[in-house]
């Protein structure tokens, strides 16, 4: 008798196509899931000796085809109707044992096959029933021959272009990966193969004669699951979620798109291969193969529904790493550093985004400060508080100062270190942590008696004179290196870099918003600072003459600007023309006299 | 230095997470190409600049720069394509956000700016729908209702094209949209697309769950409010591109009567928040505070922040204080620039709960 499915198959299948996460090959995981559901709910009645689930491939009329054996519950015509006839019945209704709902783990197959063929007997008594499904929607149901054994046979025929999902070495590497935890044994058969599939099960659950051997064997698992030798081996469990399994510690440092790639099997059955958020996003360096007997999987059964118990679990796995970390900072540091100097740039992002793995690293983090390369609690050893410099134009230029360098500063120039700083501002309230503006720096540049600053008063006074306009500030100090003779100190790069856009703009609308914007600026004016110390500067400032003093500093202003690499307006560049032009114009003159006079 | 570095600079900066790291890396990469004075170099420079500001609090910056690069666009008009034509015109749709932000900026500059846009909108045919869409966002920030519903008619009537924002932006805008009208009720209803996880985005789901704390606190769902502060709170904490999501769960928290929860929070993001060189967002977070601190203040229980950025030795009573003074101050000088008191307005009913008894 031809029955019709109550639902467009066609569409459904299409629909399933489109969306089977990972692709046509999990109809091998379905049918899994069907055959241990099917054992778990044989068992309360009791197991047969021969338990187990079996995959065999052959062909039919130069097709190939596969036939999928379980010894479990099986089914009586009345399921076989129940189930089939309404596809996506929800399996809450009588089964709710089942973690899968049969016909839609069995439409799956639907993507391969054009045809599939259900032979079954329940345990529960009954005559054997024959179910045959097609594509186009149609089934027939028919008696099926006396001796079937208990259990159900699913035999699929490959649709044409599906052919690769009937091959040996292919289904054996798929039973293999969704499988290899299973407590029953799964074979996988063609002609000349007979292999059981899982026959290794879970490694970290052996037992072994020794820790040493146990370690072997699981390193070599690890070799396995990441394709080289792992850094490290992790024992993970958590009570949460009734997890178990082990993490291995990669040897290099995965790409963003390349992380969470962890093995998470859900009662021994692989639930994904794919992104899963049961491990933390900061344990990136890690590879885990985790198994859970008590969360709970989404509706498609291809990711673990997200719920507090999962969340539990979650931090379960947190803190089974975390006391790993620490376990290795106390007895092993070496091998901490070498984590840490793998996995640097990638340890520092994070901890710069999340909270957890930042607590749990920026301890260990080494920061490159004026006192050497130090953690942050060790420089907080030598200075009382964290006082940093963030912009590498910046360093560049104060790294020079010897004065700066004397009460501890920390070279915040690499990337994500700022946000490093930051975060632990936040999270130590107590302790000061202060980016360096220029008038902290020009604190550190060493000041001059009360007698100095009198004998400097007309280069000051030609300073102010000379840069009018420019909106800097000038000031003589006494600092080292003495080959320095002016440094530049910005308090804030915007600033500048607003004043500049202006310029470039022009007029208009936008010339119009950046006034607006730049009406507000309430940062405090760059500095230029002269260096007593320096001989050039010295001589300037004895110098009487208001035109040639102007111009000389006029000269070190601009020659700051150009050390310090910071691009120039359009009045600092006439400034500087028009300077050399006439410095150029008074050597010529002096010259042309001096030759004068010598004849 | 030539302009090869440059580039190399660009590229590795490509491959940072975003940041403030990535911020100074790209900026200093703006400074060498001025340096070198290469047009182009600069354009693409800042171009990838303005991109790294989206994720940090640098609306600032972002306008500065894109002023720059606009000029050089309408200068060399011939050397861009259709692509380079919609990258600019996508950034200029978050300049239009960041201008309003600065109640130094006048109304009519901002208006100014809304046209200078929809002319463009009009000479390169793309980006209709971009029009009414920000209009609306205008008119909310105004506190006109009547013109935000014209606009939001006129939104959802014009097709999406190249420019429209993803369609989990637009998702939220209409979660905002009718929290903005006043319809509580269905601006939660709109977030369930968001909530099913069919729509995400960089910044969504993230504002979306914040945007929910106050309409579902004020429907009395405390449980649904608590369960969003429970999903939103982790994508928002220590981001500083998202502190006026994390002033609305600061002010969930007090609401809530959560303090122990809300003085870590507040400890975490009050400085930086605070800091923020962006006006709209600071008073958003001392509404936020004010929130918390007021709730404390009256149910009499000790936790305290452990630093205040605002006077020493406060009481939960006048750090309250001090910081509904100061959003009321931003909000005053919003409200002038707009010649409005809708940013007033809503301030309080932002105070107002606080009142709240949670259930």
């Amino acid at each position: 008798m031809t029955h019709t499915f109550a639902v467009d198959l066609r569409g459904l299948i299409d629909l399933l196509s489109e969306h089977l996460y990972g692709g046509p090959e999990v109809f091998v995981r379905e049918l899994l899931q069907n055959g241990v559901d099917a054992l778990r709910a044989r068992e309360s009645l009791g197991l047969p000796a021969d338990a187990a689930l079996t995959f065999t491939l052959g062909s039919h009329e130069g097709v190939p085809t596969l036939t999928f054996r379980d010894t479990g519950v099986g089914l009586t015509e009345a399921e076989v109707h129940s189930f089939l006839a309404t596809i996506g019945k929800s399996s809450k209704r009588g089964q709710t044992d089942f973690i899968g709902q049969f016909g839609i783990g069995l439409l799956s197959c639907f993507v391969v096959s054009d045809q599939i063929e259900l032979v079954s007997r329940s345990a529960h008594g009954g005559p054997a029933v024959r179910w045959e499904g097609r594509s186009d929607g149609t089934y027939s149901l028919s008696p099926a021959p006396g001796d079937t054994p208990v259990g159900t046979c699913v035999q699929l025929r490959a649709k044409p272009g599906r052919e690769e999902y009937f091959e040996y070495a292919a289904l054996l590497g798929w039973v293999r990966q969704y499988g290899a935890l299973l407590p029953c044994p799964v074979r996988v058969q063609d002609a000349s193969h007979d292999v059981l599939a899982n026959q290794d099960g879970a490694p970290w659950r052996q037992e072994y004669a020794s820790p040493e051997l146990r370690r072997e064997a699981l390193m070599r698992y690890g070799e396995e699951i990441i394709g080289t030798t792992p850094l490290d081996v992790i024992d993970l469990t958590s009570a949460a979620g009734q997890l178990d399994g082990v993490a291995f510690v990669l040897p290099w440092t995965p790409s963003q798109n390349a992380r969470g790639q962890h093995r998470i099997y859900l009662r021994n059955m692989l639930i994904g291969d794919e992104r899963s958020q049961l491990v933390p996003d900061w344990a990136f360096f890690v590879r885990a193969v985790l198994n859970s007997n008590a969360l709970r999987p989404n509706a498609a059964r291809d990711a673990l529904h997200q719920d507090e118990a999962h969340t539990q679990a979650s931090l379960g796995i947190g803190e089974a790493l975390r006391s790993y970390l620490m376990t290795l900072q106390r007895e092993q540091p070496q091998r901490l550093r070498q984590l840490i100097g793998l996995h640097y740039l990638s340890i520092k992002a994070l901890a710069a985004e999340d909270d957890a793995f930042f607590e749990l690293f920026v301890p260990w983090l080494p920061f490159e400060t004026s006192f050497g390369r130090l953690t942050l609690p060790e420089f907080l050893e030598r200075a009382p508080e964290v006082r940093y410099v963030g912009d590498l134009n910046l360093f560049r230029q104060v790294a020079q100062i010897e004065g700066v360098q004397g009460r501890g500063v920390v070279h915040a120039v690499y990337t994500y270190d700022e946000e490093l700083l930051r975060r632990y501002a936040a999270h130590h309230p107590e302790i000061e942590v202060r980016r360096l503006d220029a008038q902290e720096l020009s604190r550190d540049l060493g000041g001059l008696s009360a007698a100095e600053l009198a004998r400097v008063g007309p280069l000051l006074e030609a300073a102010r004179e000379a840069l009018e306009g420019h909106g800097v500030r000038v000031q003589v100090g006494r600092f080292q290196p003495a080959e320095l003779a002016s440094l530049y100190l910005p308090h804030d790069n915007f600033a500048r870099t607003l004043s500049r856009t202006r310029e470039a703009v022009g007029g208009g609308l936008w010339g119009g918003l950046l006034g607006d914007l730049s009406a507000e600026q309430s940062v405090p004016q760059p500095e230029l600072h002269l260096n007593l110390s320096n001989a050039l500067v010295l001589r300037a400032a004895t110098l009487q003459d208001g035109p040639v003093l102007r111009r000389v500093v006029g000269m070190l202003y601009v020659q700051a600007l150009l050390l310090g690499h910071h691009p120039m307006t359009g009045r600092e560049l006439r400034l500087l023309n028009e300077g050399m032009i006439e410095l150029i114009a008074w050597t010529l003159e002096a010259n042309a006299s001096s030759a004068l006079s010598m004849n | 230095m030539t302009e090869n570095s440059v580039r190399e600079r660009l590229d590795y900066a490509e491959s940072l997470n975003n940041g403030r790291g990535k911020v100074a890396v790209l900026d200093d990469a703006v400074r060498q190409a001025d340096l070198l004075g290469d047009g182009p170099l600069q354009y693409d420079a800042r171009m990838e600049l303005i991109s790294a500001l989206y994720y940090v609090d640098g609306a600032e910056q972002t306008l500065t720069h894109f002023a720059w690069v606009l000029k050089h666009f309408d200068g060399h008009r011939e050397d861009f394509d259709w692509f380079g034509t919609v990258s600019l015109m996508w950034k200029y749709k978050w300049v239009l956000n960041a201008a309003q932000k600065f109640p130094q900026v006048p109304l009519s500059r901002v208006r100014e700016l809304h046209a200078d846009f929809a002319r463009r909108v009009r000479e390169e045919g793309m980006g209709a729908r971009t029009v009414p869409y920000f209009g609306m966002q205008l008119a909310q920030h105004l506190g006109d209702h009547e013109a935000a519903r014209a606009q939001f008619s006129l939104w959802q009537y014009t097709g999406r094209d190249v420019l429209s924002d993803c369609e989990a932006c637009e998702a939220h805008s209409l979660v905002e949209y009718h929290a903005f009208q006043g319809q509580e009720e269905r601006a939660v209803r709109a977030a369930a697309p968001i909530l099913a996880g069919r729509e995400t985005c960089a910044h969504v789901p993230h504002i979306t769950h914040a945007a929910l704390l106050a309409p579902l606190m004020r429907l009395g769902r405390w449980a649904e409010a608590a369960e969003q502060h429970r999903l939103g709170a982790p994508l928002v904490k220590g981001d500083d591109s998202l502190i006026s999501s994390q002033a609305e769960h600061l002010a969930y928290l007090g609401a809530a009567r959560r303090f122990g929860e809300a003085a870590s929070w507040y400890d975490l993001h009050a400085r930086d928040a605070l800091s923020t060189h962006e006006p709209d967002r600071q008073l958003e977070f001392h509404a936020g505070a004010a929130v918390y601190l007021h709730a404390l203040a009256r149910s009499k229980t000790a936790t305290l922040p452990v630093k205040s950025p605002g006077p020493a030795h406060a009481t939960a009573a006048t750090l309250a204080d001090w910081h509904e003074a100061g959003a009321r101050a931003l909000a005053a000088r919003f409200d002038a620039r707009n010649g409005t008191d809708w940013q007033t307005r809503r301030l309080e009913s932002v105070l107002a709960l606080a009142d709240l008894t949670p259930v």
